[in-house]
């Protein structure tokens, strides 16, 4: 029963996200590497692959955290918004399924415009000879992991700001993470004392840098990851994203609307 | 017979600035028998919507008690019996009325083809079947509304709870809203709602709920009410003997007044007098307005 | 009769102070030159453009440090690293990052500075990450279609045009002669630019041994110099640079008195200059 809810309530942010024409942005981003790609071929792209791969991996990467951002900051605070979140609490459904079923739905539309946008790119790049090899496999399932991440961040950060600062936050933590990350590490270097606090704020800073491959995809000899890695990122994905959403079901859950 | 709503000592605070509370609810108690029709009125700011809100558990009681159905507010099981309109009705508008029910109806847990059957019959008898497939946000307000109470009916529920139902339908709207609601209290559905279309309240409830300040002030049948609001009198001169119809007889001076239960009675009594050679002062013929009695009790209140 | 001539008359005169006044409309209102470098000022578009094409070419320059060190990335080593000698990146091979070799470590860190514990190991793990101590780069040619497209795409972005000169300079045994016609575009697309003049001279002078050929390129270079008193460090390097090839090229070729003046004339600029100074005592 409780799946059927969450797949219910997933559906209604992807038809959402869709009728919201959310996915004209992919369109058009995709028509823009296509020409810019196809400008690039008639120049004559030889000695450029690893450039053209780390564009597409830079291009990928920034497009589908910004739709898993946009998506998942809004979903809930756009219900409380428009008062459609009534008719939805008064059904007889848990407000931990709401939850879930809004966070399903956010995954699943930044899922799908990173997998579509993937696509369209690797076609464009097989089109000018470039070849991403295996490792673009293990790419494309860490980066989906990552946005679920993102998303868990997103939605979690709505139920307490409002949507604009929710997702101000949550670009400022996935695209910043790598920063943030390496900030706290010379903090603690510099200054041992500090490092009680560096681990409290490492362990609640969502580390989404990790689960980026590109470096890896675009540069020459670089092996796939051990499949142990790939379970500790999978490990890392699910702990951090449940701890946000009973985060979050946790402030919701008594919640006046 | 079976309480739908039974509210006890409920209190609802919200939070206000400088870490105080402001209370909406105090100490409201109340109940709904099944297969009554209770309108829940008070004036703007009196507690009517965190009262329902608390009924279907968006806001939570800081105190007190709220069952429907047995089952405390708010729970999944008090949800699955009641069909809840809210004050203002917003709908996807993405969707269109057709989508917006299955979505609903999905989670309700009613499926496929019994799911679009009932959600089609239940748009059909709102007056929305032109407008099934137009999305929400090209309907007019009088339309949402109807989305809102088609979205309520889903699922077949007990009990019903609806705040500012009539709210922005026109008046072939309500008519047909009262006959639907009629028909469903005769299925045995328990309706609860609150309006400020006191005329509508007449015409639908068997009771009514006043409250003020958050405090119930008044509780009546809504029957007998009336009766007592009906005013049938004659002030007359003159030996007439009308003791047999009128239910009572007073004097006034020299004239006299007897007041009557129905018009009839009245018109009879004015025909005696005349026959009598008796002479009519003054003639009062009034059904009673709610309208009075509600600004009247909130004056007394106060 | 009177009145048609007076018609005429006025018509006549309406039509020649008509025309006069067109002859001042340019005076008055002058038409509008949009020459290519003010149109950033008048049109935003262009100036959207422009900007767009200098972050990508910088976006490029600093990716052509990534290329080389097949993306690892790597930064300056803290003043607490320094002191404390941990992890740096000495340079096997390389000289052609500015201060590199010196003090320089990845950006992802090594495992014995990391508090982080197995987060930091899936970073090392999922990162490019190397122990970059000693390391070596991949070859330089990888790098040049990265500073053929960031010199298309910003014409005027210097830095691409010298750095892309040194490494195609290096790239095969025709290097300099390449690096020269790299450079000899740079200067049609930068007229005004010494510094990539300086940089022709040099690669003819001190590659090719041209001296004949560099020294126009290098007097080119001291000419659009000379007057400009607003120079960046780089810039002023560069000058003094210029300086110094031109008067030791002067001297190599025998023209001592052309020598003497251009070291006293950089001595001049650059007056506690060791190589100028020495030109011009030993002649």
């Amino acid at each position: 029963m409780r799946p059927r809810i969450w797949i219910t309530l997933a559906k209604g942010v992807v038809t959402e996200s869709i009728r919201r024409k959310d996915v004209w942005v992919l369109a058009i981003l995709g028509v823009v590497i296509i020409f810019a790609a196809a400008a690039l071929g008639l120049v004559g792209i030889t000695g450029l692959e690893i450039f053209m791969k780390d564009l597409a991996v830079t291009v990928l990467g920034a497009f589908s955290t910004i739709l898993a951002v946009l998506t998942s900051s809004r979903v809930f605070p756009e219900e409380v918004k428009n008062r459609t979140l009534y008719p939805l609490l008064a059904r007889p459904v848990r407000r931990g399924d709401l939850l879930f079923g809004k966070f399903l739905g956010a995954v699943v539309v930044s899922w799908a415009g990173f997998l579509i946008l993937a696509a369209l790119v690797s076609a464009v790049l097989f089109g000018l000879h470039v070849h991403l090899g295996a490792i673009a496999f293990q790419y494309l399932f860490v980066k989906c992991l990552g946005l679920a991440v993102v998303c868990s961040v997103g939605l979690g950060l709505s139920t307490v700001m409002t949507p604009a600062a929710a997702a101000t936050t949550t670009f400022i933590l996935a695209f910043g993470s790598p920063m943030l990350s390496r900030a706290l590490v010379l903090t603690a270097q510099g200054s041992p004392a500090s490092l009680p606090v560096c681990r409290v704020v490492e362990a609640f800073l969502p580390q989404t840098h990790l689960f980026d491959l590109g470096a890896r995809l675009v540069y020459i000899d670089w092996s796939p990851v051990s499949l142990s890695v790939v379970g500790g990122l999978l490990g890392y994905a699910v702990v951090y994203s449940s701890s946000a959403l009973f985060g979050s079901w946790l402030i919701l859950r008594r919640r006046a609307f | 017979m079976a309480q739908s709503i039974a509210v006890s000592d409920l209190v609802v605070r919200y939070p206000s600035s400088g870490g105080k509370y402001t209370e909406a609810v105090s100490s409201l108690s109340f109940e709904v028998r099944e297969g009554e029709i209770v309108g829940f009125l008070g004036p703007n700011g009196a507690g009517k919507s965190s009262t329902l809100k608390a009924l279907m558990g968006f806001v939570p009681a800081s105190s007190g008690q709220c069952e429907i159905y047995g089952h405390a507010a708010g729970s999944v099981a008090a949800r699955r019996v009641t069909g809840y309109l809210p004050e203002v009705a917003m709908y996807y508008p993405y969707l269109s009325p057709l989508e917006t029910m299955t979505f609903y109806g999905e989670l309700q847990g009613l499926r496929g083809a019994a799911l679009k059957k009932e959600a089609q019959s239940i748009l059909e008898l709102v007056g929305l079947s032109k407008w099934m497939k137009t999305p929400n946000r090209k309907l007019s307000k009088g339309m949402l509304q109807r989305v809102g109470i088609a979205q309520a009916l889903l699922g077949r529920p007990k009990l019903l709870i609806l705040d500012e139902v009539t709210s922005g339908l026109d008046p072939v709207g309500r008519q047909e809203l009262r006959e639907l609601l009629r028909s469903r209290q005769r299925q045995g559905v328990t309706l609860f709602f609150s309006s400020h279309e006191l005329s509508e309240v007449e015409n639908l409830c068997d009771r009514i709920l006043i409250i003020d300040k958050g405090r119930l002030i008044d509780e009546r049948a809504l029957a007998p009410l009336q009766e007592e609001l009906r005013q049938f009198a004659v002030v007359y001169l003159g030996e007439v003997e009308l003791g047999d119809i009128a239910r009572s007889v007073s004097f006034r001076g020299e004239s006299r007044l007897a007041s009557f239960d129905t018009r009839p009675k009245l018109l009879e009594a004015v025909d005696r007098i005349h026959s009598a050679s008796g002479k009519v002062v003054d003639l009062i013929a009034r059904e009673g307005s709610l309208e009075t009695y509600f600004i009247e009790t909130l004056r007394r209140a106060a | 009769m009177k009145a048609t001539w007076g018609a005429c008359a006025a018509i006549v005169l309406v039509g020649v102070s008509g025309n006069q006044a067109r002859q001042l409309a340019d005076v008055v209102n002058p038409k509008v030159q949009l020459a290519g470098v003010e149109a950033h000022e008048t049109h935003a578009s262009a100036s959207l453009l422009g900007q767009f094409r200098m972050s990508a070419a910088t976006w490029l320059y600093l990716h052509a440090d990534l290329y080389l060190h097949n993306g690892v990335e790597m930064r300056p080593q803290t003043s607490t690293e320094q002191h404390t000698g941990q992890q740096s990146a000495v340079a096997g091979t390389s000289d052609l990052g500015q201060g590199e070799g010196t003090g320089e470590t990845t950006v992802i860190p090594a495992a014995n500075q990391d508090f982080r514990g197995w987060i930091g190991d899936l970073e090392r793990a999922c990162g490019a990450y190397k122990d970059m101590r000693g390391h070596t780069h991949n070859p330089p040619e990888t790098a040049i279609p990265l500073f053929r497209l960031m010199t298309t795409v910003d014409p005027s972005f210097i830095p691409g045009w010298t750095m892309g000169a040194m490494i195609v300079a290096r790239n095969t045994t025709t290097g300099p002669q390449d690096a020269v016609k790299f450079l000899k575009r740079g200067v049609e697309e930068n007229p005004t630019e010494f510094r990539l003049r300086y940089e022709t001279g040099f690669y003819l002078a001190a590659y090719s041994r041209s001296l004949a050929q560099a020294v126009p390129w290098f007097e080119e270079a001291r000419k659009l110099a000379y007057t400009r008193h607003d120079l960046s460090p780089d810039e002023s390097d560069s000058l003094r640079d210029t300086y110094r090839w031109l008067a030791l090229c002067l001297r190599d070729m025998g023209r001592k008195r052309e020598q003497q003046l251009v070291a006293q004339e950089g001595i001049a600029r650059f007056s506690d200059d060791p190589v100028l100074l020495r030109l011009v005592r030993n002649g």
